[in-house]
């Protein structure tokens, strides 16, 4: 599960697909409501909590927070941007029990990412917190979007990710929701872009392997193959948001008419098995034409229900990334802007 | 003599709720049978693969060693387990 501790960030990402603005501190979950969810996360069969927000440091229980969830046997990783990381924060959470840190990066070089990230020094407070998780001993995972600005550098974030000695490189396509589809044309690379990045991947994984692993998330927009959605919506994730609302994706919450559950509400159990919203786009009932006959459907899910109804305006329609779906060409028109597009910083809209 | 150990940020754990051995990992879990859940528990750093092949075949029938083999290279290659050197 993902829980999605506080939605305060000091970084203004120009690709964030978190809601602005749309929830205060008063509103967030408590510590003892917290430790509830994550009771009855485990009992429901969970096995993972990802802490995350906004920027989860943010919040000053956090380490009570690991610690709970570690004793109940969970696997607890901390999603973090890597601000207000000291040495002494991170002796609490080590010492609490956690088990991961990822830190999100912007780009290989300073001045880029800070612009990216719409704040001074962010980049070298990154390296600092990614340097004193290796120091403890914790396994690193580092995450990067890709988007236009960025996605040159891949050969250099690579190298950073070996001089910071992460276990993990995660370089991650943008997906284009919230602000980020906002920002389309700034932010969608193009052809050549994608091309030169996957290659040297390709290399460094052949290269790198008992070093870095290395995971691509491919653009689904570029190839006219929606991607899976999870492994099925309400199959195995679950996202709780500060204030309480557990939806089946954590961008779901856009999606007009789901009827999204709180945990101050109903219990977990019941949210997962019985609310409208996790049943809605669970197994293939819901799928219209052409997804309903086609022999993927059981692999990819129909594709991202997000997209569609940013895109084609209905989240029960075939992913428009599918080349199959009758919205198809609303993406091929993109596509061509973005060739077209000149090459300028995303900043937050 | 080859031992194995889990790597850092790998736990083995019984899940109470599937009454099973779960492998945690930074990036998902590897729900085990019973066999697996065994021998990730003799991968320990200190029991090489003979002992490991002798404590199963206890348990069970007798194992091809080269089964444990690919099992563990298998899981290797998934960087969920490494060599040790006790
Ligand atoms: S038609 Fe639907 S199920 Fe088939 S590939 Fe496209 S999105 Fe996937
Ligand atoms: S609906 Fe889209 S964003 Fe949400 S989990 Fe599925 S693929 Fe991901």
């Amino acid at each position: 599960m993902l829980a999605e501790l506080t939605h305060r960030c000091p970084l203004r990402c120009g690709y964030c697909s978190n809601p602005i603005g749309r929830h205060s501190r008063s509103s967030e979950l408590t510590t003892q409501q917290w430790c509830q969810v994550f009771e009855e996360a485990r009992e429901l069969g969970v096995l993972q909590v990802y802490f995350s927000g906004g920027e989860p440091l943010l919040r000053r229980d956090l380490a009570g927070l690991v610690a709970h969830a570690r004793r109940l046997g969970l696997y607890t990783s901390l999603i973090t941007g890597g601000q207000g990381m000291s040495a002494d924060r991170l002796a609490d959470l080590v010492a609490s029990g956690l088990d991961h840190v990822q830190i999100s990066l912007q780009d290989a070089d300073a001045a880029v990412a800070d612009a990216i990230a719409g704040r001074a020094a962010v980049h070298r407070r990154k390296l600092t917190a990614a340097r004193l998780v290796k120091e403890v001993g914790l396994p690193l995972t580092l995450n990067v979007v890709l988007h236009r600005a960025n996605i040159g550098h891949t050969r250099d974030l690579i190298d950073l990710a070996l001089r910071l000695r992460a276990d993990r490189l995660e370089l991650a396509n943008a997906q284009y929701y919230g602000s980020a589809l906002l920002n389309l044309p700034a932010l969608l690379p193009n052809r050549a872009q994608l091309d030169a990045a996957e290659t040297l991947v390709q290399e460094a994984r052949n290269t790198l392997a008992h070093r870095l692993e290395i995971v691509y998330v491919r653009s689904d927009l570029h190839d006219g193959v929606p991607k899976p959605c999870m492994h099925g919506w309400g199959s195995r994730q679950l996202t709780v948001t500060p204030s309480g609302d557990v939806l089946p994706c954590p961008a779901a919450a856009r999606i007009p008419g789901l009827d999204v559950p709180n945990v101050r509400q109903a219990a977990l159990a019941d949210i997962w098995f019985h609310s409208a919203a996790f049943n809605r786009f669970r197994g293939t009932a819901w799928m219209p034409e052409p997804c309903r006959s086609c022999p993927l459907k059981e692999d990819d899910h129909g594709g991202c229900r997000c997209q569609a109804f940013q895109l084609a305006g209905d989240p029960a329609a075939t992913d428009p990334a599918c080349r199959l779906s009758p919205h198809h060409a609303l993406v091929r028109t993109l596509l061509q802007d973005a060739e077209s597009a000149p090459d300028t910083l995303p900043y937050r809209a | 003599m080859t031992c194995w150990r889990l790597r850092p940020g790998v736990r083995l754990i019984h899940d109470s709720v599937r009454d099973a051995g779960v492998l945690l990992h930074p990036d998902g879990v590897l729900i085990l049978n019973e066999t697996g859940a065994r021998v990730l528990a003799l991968c320990d750093g200190n029991t090489d693969l003979v002992t490991i092949a002798d404590a199963l075949s206890r348990a069970y029938d007798a194992v091809p060693l080269h089964d444990l083999r690919d099992f563990l290279d298998a899981l290797a290659r998934r960087r969920l387990i490494e060599r040790a050197h006790p």
